[in-house]
């Protein structure tokens, strides 16, 4: 069909090249999972490249040996791909913006590449030189997208960790408020005991209790809203709550975890508090202006309950609630690397939502966390 | 219609007092009629569980003086009362993991409001409702009735499906009400209050998880497990509390989380 004999050795050839090629872009789909289209433009061009330089390089004539060549030339490409691309396999990925830009070089080679095969170039040369700076471009592409992937994992986990020192921070101030009252309270423990036993003396049981309930609610610190005693857990929501019940009518917790459940990595924080930001916020813009936080650790399994008042039932976007936010810039990493982050750990989340109830439910192991 | 037994376990005799007016005003709301008996210490709460049973839900107070409430609930779990409902009461909020691995129903700070109490109760109504529900099968032409709250597991291999499941030591009867005495069973004693024991019969589990309940996880093609008898979850093992684990096969991972959650869901009282 192309003019020419095809020996059967030429045939061998062309079948090898064809599975290999297969394989490898299967393979790679597979690593760069987050961004099929970007891959798929960037291989396009590579593959294209890898082809036109051995045609180029040879003249115009078409034979089995060029397509051999270009095969193995891209061959030779995917495992340089294949180095880089190893961590993005994980990534949630870079924003829209740098992704875009990333986008346009594959693209732009692409163009750049038909043009050359329309127009008639000579001397081929050139155009063999034209497809392998192209080549060259695509693949610094790939080196370029593992370095941003790379620096974008760095800036996300520095946020993670200052938002953490502040979660301490508040924790440490909670505390010394609750250590401080009792120091009070102890204090005036002799002002206090005479007082009592006056009453009781003569006969005023009620004001007695009165008091009492008085002297407890000295010793209550308002701003302790949990205590489990587990270090992470109680910093998280004691911050968060703080945070929660000045802009809502009604926060509800009940949390029952183990002291000793010391989740390995970042993630419960990160899970946690973006489904607390998220509920907050969408209370905030109901009537009720209510939520409750349910945690609950039992038979190895970790469950976080979130409801929240919301103000209209969420928009679904094909598989997922849409967000109601006005401002894309503001999402956060959202509910979508929450969702990701669950899933990596073998962990299931739902949402659901019922009249002017938004809830979401959320279940980890505890082997995994 | 059955008493329901309530135990109550605290050193502060007052506390005992107001909490078991409270059970009585939420049994009375929910219609039940229910018998308690109090305990003021570790060591006399197991002193008499050497002599009676044990109750149908106790509230146990976590730090008793000498034997805390943990010691009771080691004591309950390896004698007789693996069905007993624990509720744990404290002042504090803190709770150590050794707590948790004796499956308590469920945990209150003081002070305790009825409704929390009457929730807690209708709760543990409700499960052992569940467990009373019998299942029946046919071995050697007998039929045989286990109550479903007894049964640990199935293991079926080739055609033949292996039930294993508790045997109270006092009252054999209560466990296979059909007496057989036959050369099919295999008797493991794990002490003087409960034991385990094993029986086969020909069937298919597949028809088998149709008829149990929905505590009744189907993980592997070959395992379907009582999940109120689950020491441990992962993703992809079941550790039940005799001590046994389970594979939870490739197919049936997704689906089982996906009824583990809304298993431990139910467990949960989310209110509105």
């Amino acid at each position: 069909m192309w003019g020419y004999n095809i020996d059967i050795q030429g045939m061998l050839i062309m079948a090898i090249a064809l599975v290999l090629n297969v394989i490898l872009v299967k393979k790679l789909t597979e690593v760069f999972a987050g961004r099929r289209f970007w891959l798929a433009a960037a291989l396009c061009n590579v593959e294209a490249a890898c082809y036109l330089i051995p045609y180029f390089a040879r003249g115009r004539m078409f034979y089995v040996q060029e397509m051999a060549a270009g095969s193995f030339l891209f061959l030779a490409c995917f495992f340089l791909i294949r180095k880089t691309g190893m961590r993005s396999g994980e990534a949630g990925g870079l924003n829209g913006r740098r992704g875009a830009v990333l986008f346009v070089i594959p693209v732009t080679g692409v163009i750049a590449l038909g043009a050359m095969l329309l127009g008639d170039l000579e001397p081929y040369g050139v155009a063999a030189l034209i497809s392998a700076c192209i080549l060259a471009a695509d693949l610094s592409v790939f080196y370029l997208y593992d370095v941003l992937l790379q620096n974008d994992t760095h800036v996300r986990q520095r946020d993670i960790y200052r938002r953490q020192t502040d979660h301490y921070r508040n924790q440490l101030e909670v505390i010394e408020e609750s250590q401080d009252r009792i120091r009070a309270l102890r204090h005036d423990m002799k002002n206090h005991m005479l007082h009592l036993s006056a009453e009781l003396r003569q006969g005023h049981c009620e004001d007695a209790l009165r008091y009492l309930e008085e002297m407890e609610e000295e010793l209550q610190n308002p701003a302790e809203y949990v205590r489990t005693g587990n270090r992470e857990i109680d910093s998280l929501l004691n911050y968060k709550m703080q945070k929660a019940k000045q802009v809502l009518a009604v926060v509800e917790s009940d949390v029952n975890v183990p002291m000793e459940l010391m989740p390995k990595s970042f993630d419960i924080n990160v899970i946690l508090g973006n489904l607390l930001d998220n509920a907050v916020e969408a209370a905030q813009k109901s009537e009720r202006k209510w939520m409750k936080l349910t945690l609950r650790a039992d038979r190895g399994v970790f469950l976080i309950h979130i409801a929240n008042s919301c103000e209209r039932e969420p928009e679904k976007g094909g598989k997922y609630f849409r967000s109601t936010k006005e401002e894309p810039g503001e999402h956060g990493i959202g509910l979508q690397n929450v969702r990701r982050m669950v899933e990596r750990q073998n962990g299931e989340i739902e949402f659901a939502c019922e009249g002017e109830i938004f809830s979401v439910d959320v279940m980890l192991y505890m082997n995994e966390m | 219609m059955e008493k329901y037994n309530v135990g109550i376990c605290d050193d502060d005799k007052i506390f005992c007092t107001v909490l078991e007016e409270t059970v009585h005003l939420a049994a009375r709301a929910l219609h039940q009629k229910i018998e308690t008996e109090v305990w003021y210490s570790g060591e006399s709460i197991m002193r008499d569980l050497e002599r009676i049973p044990c109750p149908d839900i106790l509230f146990l107070d976590i730090e008793l003086y000498e034997r805390s409430g943990i010691d009771v609930g080691r004591f309950i779990r390896d004698g007789d009362g693996y069905m007993t409902h624990i509720v744990y009461v404290s002042s504090k909020q803190e709770y150590a993991m050794q707590l948790f691995r004796l499956q308590p129903l469920d945990f209150l700070i003081k002070p305790i409001s009825e409704e929390q109490v009457r929730e807690v109760l209708a709760r543990s109504l409700k499960q052992r409702a569940q467990g009373k529900a019998l299942f029946e099968y046919q071995a050697g032409g007998v039929f045989y009735r286990v109550p479903c709250g007894e049964i640990l597991y199935f293991i079926s291999n080739d055609k033949k499906i292996a039930i294993t499941a508790k045997e109270k030591g006092r009252d054999v009867n209560c466990c296979f009400a059909g007496g057989d005495t036959g050369n099919r069973q295999s008797m493991e004693r794990t002490g003087d209050a409960a034991r385990i024991c094993s029986r086969e019969f020909y069937g298919r589990l597949k028809d088998v998880a149709e008829k149990l309940p929905a505590g009744f996880l189907m993980i592997h093609q070959s395992y379907i497990v009582n999940s109120d008898y689950v020491a441990e979850y992962t993703y992809e093992t079941v550790k039940m509390q005799d001590g046994s684990v389970f594979n939870i096969s490739k197919p049936y991972r997704k689906t089982t989380r996906n009824r583990i959650r809304e298993l431990e869901k139910a467990r949960l009282h989310v209110g509105i």
